[in-house]
């Protein structure tokens, strides 16, 4: 019923282009002038080079026409994945005008595989050798290329939710010659539980409109299958337990943006739909309850376990159905008597709730963060028997933006150090918090637009450290230092504990992965495709040198995983850990799935689903 | 900074937010992954996320971890972005292995033990398992502080250690595989936790599939209020006016012949006109049929059909501008906004402040509420333009015209930006104060980037008199008014600036050239002084230094500056130009040089190939200092030929008065002081 479009789009193409040369820091980096780059006290030197590319970048030069290449083979893999979802289909007539004449491809699907992970809750399972890339398995032209997909399609034979989908991750033009390499995954419910089918297919294409498949090569395959242990299954049952939550099927049911749609900007102000989730005993029983946060406008939730199991809405009679807009919170015991109070992050402070012990709240006011509050963690960080917290404030307040000069958006893209301060709130006694950042020595690369932390004694040394993941730049680790007793003070190490991490930092977990002894560390980046695609194309940056290339291609590389080496640094496994491509991540802990006594990772994913054509 | 590259960027940002407040898609439809640690010392992960079920479509954002039902497998809640917000992802797994679970209580430590470390060890096997407990971790979230340990198939405990905060280490027994157990500090002991025995099984259910209601119809209240821009409509005869209408509450509604629900809705307001006066408000329809054709046509389609329905209230026609300022205010209005449907209407209030936005038909019951609301508290609004019952804290953010700019800005109309921001005075809250100037900031420097030079001079004076400390648009003001050479204008701005950033060179230069300009040479000399001490390297520093110091009676000084000048810079045509002319034209005779001076003047004639309007003026005035005054009268004929074509009228009076000195045989000297 809309009268018409009233909107001009023309700036709309423009647009697209710029995201992705944003993804990169391409645009970003206008910024850096000779005063940025140069001179660095901490003797951390971004390469000049790079700077002086991505003022001058010329996207026509630079890989991003491939991207257009890209989509095309999107489109054709797309067609691809949805015959091997319906295999009844597979029609001889429906691949060849897909296929080039001389189309060549090797298996498929490999059949003499062996157990990675012998005895284990799921059975991961690789080929033994490579001898299948035999002449034997080659296939060709249509009739072949129908065969191996057939072959392939029958991992799932008789299962049900198939699904199946390729990625695109590297395009290389060489001519009238397409090489692509992508990410291939199927999945699918058969009798004997579900089955997972990964794998990277290496092609050929021939240049036309639409590209024609040349060849196939497949490499990294990997079956997973319920395995002689058991098997691991996860299934969401909050619509059962929540089924006579009015609030879940009136709220929580709903996205984010059918209320953006419905509210008055100054209520919501956000797209990123970041809202927390926490879990806590509010009420003393040993049971976990769970407080959910949402934007301006619509009131957070809290929902109490209830002996029988079921969930409880008690917002309203507990006093935190707070409609201002909230990232996150803690349940923690402010004033040790023994209940759990709340430490509410509101947008620009920290609100604090004393628990009477049966789980009602009175609100004991709150302390202002410079920084727009994102998450926060408590600990007892100088060991006086009571909680302090540090906030992360990821942009800065208007005061500030008005200071600086920045206007709020990250400069450099690569190394910002212009956004919110984070602040650790000192405990004095009776919900009176001091900020103590400066006074503990954290006032020190503490403007990078901070999303995340989480304490740990990494070096086991008695005290609590804290690792903050920063979008945009570098991360902190900062070392609790006791230098007198009582009196500690905090030192950012995480370059000489090779933590660095430069990258878009989205969260921070410690678990010690290898059982060791020592906390290992999981930080989350975004995983870009259109981010590895351009930067990993030869014509990138051309000429550029091997260093300079490898610190842009860093910035969409996924998540990183260290090994804490024991000795005060870590080792970057993120390579080898196959934990990298978590594609773009946001919350990312560890946890022992299965029980065997390892500590697994889970990570929640994606940034702006929407309904409309063509994901950016 | 070149604040040009940083609107380059700004603006890449805009883009971006506003192509994802359209709804645009981005890095979405990303699945959440899971990883299944494969042991060994130096462990690799395996993606299960399929084959676990976890690889859900969510735009997942926090994960808190627990065992909820206490079935001894961990299971978490995850928040989302997309429908539905929260999922409790139970753990379904089969395994034969095996888990302990302990809660701690702190005693010296703090009470809930938050940064104790707790170690399992197994027999058989050296390494052990920790767990820290935490409070806050991976991306707004909080896990358990139940702290819960796997333990593979076949695996004995040998014990469990805590590190309590502050150090100090305990053994604690009692712990079999199986069961929760309660720790408090000191005791040594855990205490069986008996899980509450009514706990009933987790259910699944079918889950219907995510619910995305467009949305069609809405009531939009706003907490605070913005003037609705400035936006005229057209009359049905053509004419074109404002559709703002201070005095008593309006609403503009937008309305087609072609759409029932308009018609109907309009016939309802037809029907209760008495009411609708009653509540002293009016009613502006404008109809958006054929939109982009003639008036006239138009009118032919919309007057026929409401003299049918006796429209009682005043009636227009939108057009594309009226649209645009339109979508300006709706995008700086709602927070994801959707182009808006036929009928949509927009209450105003009295000053003309957006009120309420409707999506959809309005009723007049509702009309009658919302009006009455127009005069309500802070708080009410608040209230009001939440969807649910709940207890604000600090309240919505207010409103500021910043939003409104951006979008004006955004369709390429800074102007329109500036004009609205117009409407806002100086007010007594500073605060207030301060964003409007930072919003003058934004407009001036936009207007700059499009090279509208005056109008942007006008918003960063404008951004100074909001506040008065912003250096920032001080500088960008003086650097402006220097460029166009409105150094008078210029100079009180550098002066603050310098005072307020007094490391920051180029804007002392600024000042330095401004001063020589207004011939105020002793402050110049000043500034100039400490440029060429901070930095004797500076070329530039010590010529103009050194001009200044002629204009001083101090030539001396300056011939020795413009030697080390010139010794600095050899090639400069300014250094040698300068040195030339003092000492061709010099009443001292410690200075005046006429061989030096001619020699010097006739190595930049060469080099500037004659084409030098000051050079030629130095020559000659040299070749006249060496009693050449044909040779003078040719060389200020050329310098007088450049100065027409250049239309400098005061250097060709300059010029034309010495040839007339030449023509006497009369060298130029200048009149200079004396020390």
């Amino acid at each position: 019923m809309n009268s018409r479009s009233l909107t001009n789009r023309s700036w709309l193409d423009t647009a697209i282009v710029l995201v992705v040369s944003l993804l990169l820091g391409v645009i970003g980096n206008v910024w850096a002038d000779s005063e940025t780059v140069s001179g660095r006290s901490d003797g951390l030197e971004f390469h000049r080079r790079l700077v002086d590319e991505f003022v001058n970048i010329d996207p026509g030069e630079n890989g991003w026409e491939s991207e257009s290449f890209s989509e095309a083979v999107s489109i054709e893999m797309k067609s691809i994945a949805k015959l091997l979802v319906h295999p009844d289909g597979l029609a001889a007539k429906e691949l060849e005008v897909r296929l080039a004449d001389g189309f060549i491809s090797g298996p498929l699907r490999f059949t003499n595989l062996e157990t990675i992970n012998e005895g284990g809750s799921m059975r991961i399972s690789r080929p033994v050798t490579d001898s299948e890339k035999t002449k034997k398995s080659v296939r060709r032209g249509v009739e072949g290329f129908t065969e191996a997909l057939n072959y392939l399609a029958n991992v799932l034979k008789n299962a049900s939710e198939r699904r199946a989908k390729f990625k695109v991750m590297h395009v290389e033009v060489k001519g009238d010659l397409i090489l692509t390499k992508m990410l291939f995954e199927m999945h699918g419910k058969t009798t004997k539980g579900r089955r997972q089918v990964t794998s990277t297919w290496h092609c050929q294409w021939i240049l036309a409109d639409p590209p024609k498949l040349h060849s196939i090569r497949v490499s990294d395959y990997r079956e997973v299958a319920p395995g002689k242990n058991g098997v691991i299954e996860f299934i969401d049952v909050a619509p059962a337990l929540l089924s006579d939550v009015a609030s879940y099927r009136e709220q929580l049911a709903m996205s984010f943006d059918y209320w953006r749609a419905r509210s008055d900007k100054s209520l919501v102000a956000d797209l990123l739909g970041a809202q927390g989730v926490i879990v806590g005993d509010v009420n003393g029983d040993k049971l976990d309850d769970v407080y959910i946060l949402q934007p301006g406008g619509l009131p957070n939730r809290l929902l109490i376990h209830q002996v029988d199991g079921t969930a409880r809405d008690a917002s309203t009679e507990s006093g935190v159905d707070i409609l201002d807009f909230c990232r996150s919170a803690l349940l923690i015991d402010l004033d040790n008597d023994g209940d759990q109070d709340l430490a509410i992050g509101l947008a620009w402070k920290l609100f604090l709730m004393e628990n009477d012990g049966k789980g009602h709240f009175t609100p004991r006011g709150g302390f202002r963060s410079e920084g727009q509050v994102n998450s926060m963690a408590a600990a007892d960080y100088d060991n006086d028997g009571d909680l302090d917290i540090y906030v992360c404030g990821r942009d800065a307040s208007g005061a500030i933006k008005a200071e600086q000069g920045a206007l709020g958006i990250p400069m450099p893209y690569y190394d910002a150090n212009n956004g919110g301060p984070n602040t650790l709130f000192q405990n004095d006694g009776d919900f009176i918090f001091n900020d103590v950042t400066k006074a503990v020595g954290m006032d020190v690369n503490n403007q990078r637009f901070s999303l995340a932390c989480a304490w740990e004694d990494f070096d086991n040394d008695g005290d609590q450290d804290i690792y903050v993941a920063n979008d945009f730049g570098r991360k902190n680790l900062f070392r609790n230092d006791e230098i007198e007793p009582g009196r500690h003070v905090f030192v950012d190490i995480a370059k000489q504990a090779k933590v660095l991490d430069i990258g878009p930092g989205m969260s921070a977990a410690w678990g010690d992965y290898n059982n060791d002894g020592h906390p290992d560390l999981y930080v989350a980046n975004m995983w870009s495709n259109a981010g590895n695609r351009i930067t990993l194309q030869k014509q990138f940056l051309p000429g550029a040198d091997k260093a300079t290339r490898a610190q842009a291609r860093r910035h969409a590389r996924g998540n990183s995983v260290y090994l804490n080496a024991g000795d005060g640094t870590f080792f970057d496994k993120t390579q080898s850990s196959g934990a990298n491509m978590a594609r773009w991540a946001w919350s990312s802990n560890f946890i022992d799935l299965d029980n065997d006594g390892r500590q697994d990772l889970v990570v929640a994913n994606g940034m702006i689903s929407a309904g409309d054509s063509g994901d950016l | 900074m070149n604040l040009n590259r940083i609107f380059a960027y700004r603006k890449a940002w805009k883009a971006l937010n506003t192509m994802l407040e359209e709804g645009r898609s981005y890095s979405g439809f990303e699945r959440n992954c899971a990883f299944l640690n494969l042991g060994g010392g130096q462990p690799q992960f395996a993606d299960i996320s399929g084959a676990c079920g976890l690889d859900l479509m969510d735009d997942g954002r926090a994960i808190a971890v627990t065992d909820w039902d206490f079935d001894g497998k961990l299971d978490f809640w995850i928040s989302n972005r997309t429908a539905p917000r929260i999922r409790l992802q139970h753990n379904r797994s089969q395994t034969r292995n095996n888990f302990v679970s302990v809660r701690l209580i702190g005693v010296s430590c703090n009470r809930d033990a938050v940064g104790a470390r707790v170690e399992l060890l197994l027999e058989g096997t050296p390494s052990k398992q920790i767990l820290t407990l935490r409070a806050g971790e991976g991306f707004l979230a909080q896990s358990s502080k139940w702290i819960h340990f796997g333990i593979a198939d076949g695996a004995q405990i040998k014990g469990l250690k805590v590190l309590w905060p502050g150090g100090k280490s305990e053994e604690i027994t009692g712990v079999e595989p199986g069961h929760f157990f309660m720790v408090e500090q000191g005791s040594g002991k855990a205490h069986k936790w008996q899980v509450p025995t009514k706990v009933k099984p987790l259910q699944t259910i079918p889950v219907a599939k995510d619910i995305v209601l467009p949305s069609e119809s809405a009531r939009i209240v706003m907490a605070s209020r913005l003037p609705f821009p400035e936006a005229r409509y057209l009359e049905l005869d053509g004419k074109k006016t404002i559709a703002v209408e201070r005095g008593r509450p309006r609403l503009i509604n937008l309305w087609a012949t072609w759409c029932a629900p308009c018609i109907a809705e309009m016939d309802s307001w037809t029907k209760k006109q008495a009411t609708l006066r009653e509540l002293g408000i009016d009613i502006l329809a404008l109809s958006v049929d054929k939109l982009d054709n003639p008036v006239a046509e138009r009118r032919a389609i919309v007057k026929p059909f409401l003299e049918k329905r006796k429209f009682p209230f005043t009636v227009g026609l939108a057009d594309a501008g009226f649209l645009e300022v339109l979508e300006v205010a709706g995008r700086a209005q709602i927070d994801k906004y959707e182009s808006l449907p036929v009928p949509s209407s927009i209450l105003l209030d009295a000053k003309g402040r957006i009120a309420v936005i409707y999506k959809g038909p309005v009723e007049v019951k509702r009309l009658a509420t919302d009006v009455a609301l127009l005069g309500a508290t802070k708080e009410v609004l608040n209230v009001e333009a939440s969807h649910f019952q709940g207890t604000w804290i600090e309240g919505p953010w207010p409103a500021t015209p910043t939003g409104m700019l951006d979008k004006f800005m955004s369709f390429g109309q800074p102007e329109a930006a500036k004009h609205y921001l117009d409407q806002f005075t100086v007010s007594g809250d500073e605060r207030a104060n301060r964003d409007l100037a930072e919003s003058y900031f934004i407009v001036g420097s936009e207007l700059r980037f499009q090279k509208n030079f005056n109008e942007s001079i006008k918003a960063f004076a404008h951004a100074i008199k909001l506040d008065s400390k912003k250096t920032r648009a001080r500088l960008e003001l003086a650097t402006l008014l220097f460029r166009m050479q409105r150094y008078i204008e210029a100079l009180p701005h550098l002066r603050k600036v310098v005072i307020e950033q007094p490391q920051v060179h180029n804007t002392r230069k600024m000042l330095s050239l401004s001063l020589i300009q207004t011939n105020d040479h002793v402050n110049a000399a000043r500034h100039l002084h400490y440029l060429s001490s901070i930095n004797p390297e500076d070329t530039m520093a010590k010529l103009w230094y050194g001009h200044s110091l002629v204009r001083l009676g101090r030539a001396t000084e300056a011939e020795r500056l413009f030697r080390e000048a010139l010794n600095l810079q050899p090639d400069s045509l300014l250094v040698i130009n300068e040195l030339a002319w003092l000492l061709a034209t010099h009443t001292d005779a410690e200075i005046y040089n006429p061989v030096e001076a001619l020699k010097l003047a006739e190595q930049s004639a060469k080099a500037s190939k004659k084409s030098n309007l000051r050079v030629l003026d130095t020559l000659a005035a040299a070749q006249a200092a060496n009693g050449d005054f044909v040779v003078a009268v040719k060389t200020v004929d050329a310098a007088i030929g450049l100065a027409l074509a250049a239309k400098d009228k005061r250097i060709m009076g300059l010029l034309q008065k010495r040839r007339e000195g030449y023509l006497k045989k009369r060298p130029y000297r200048e009149t200079l002081p004396v020390n």
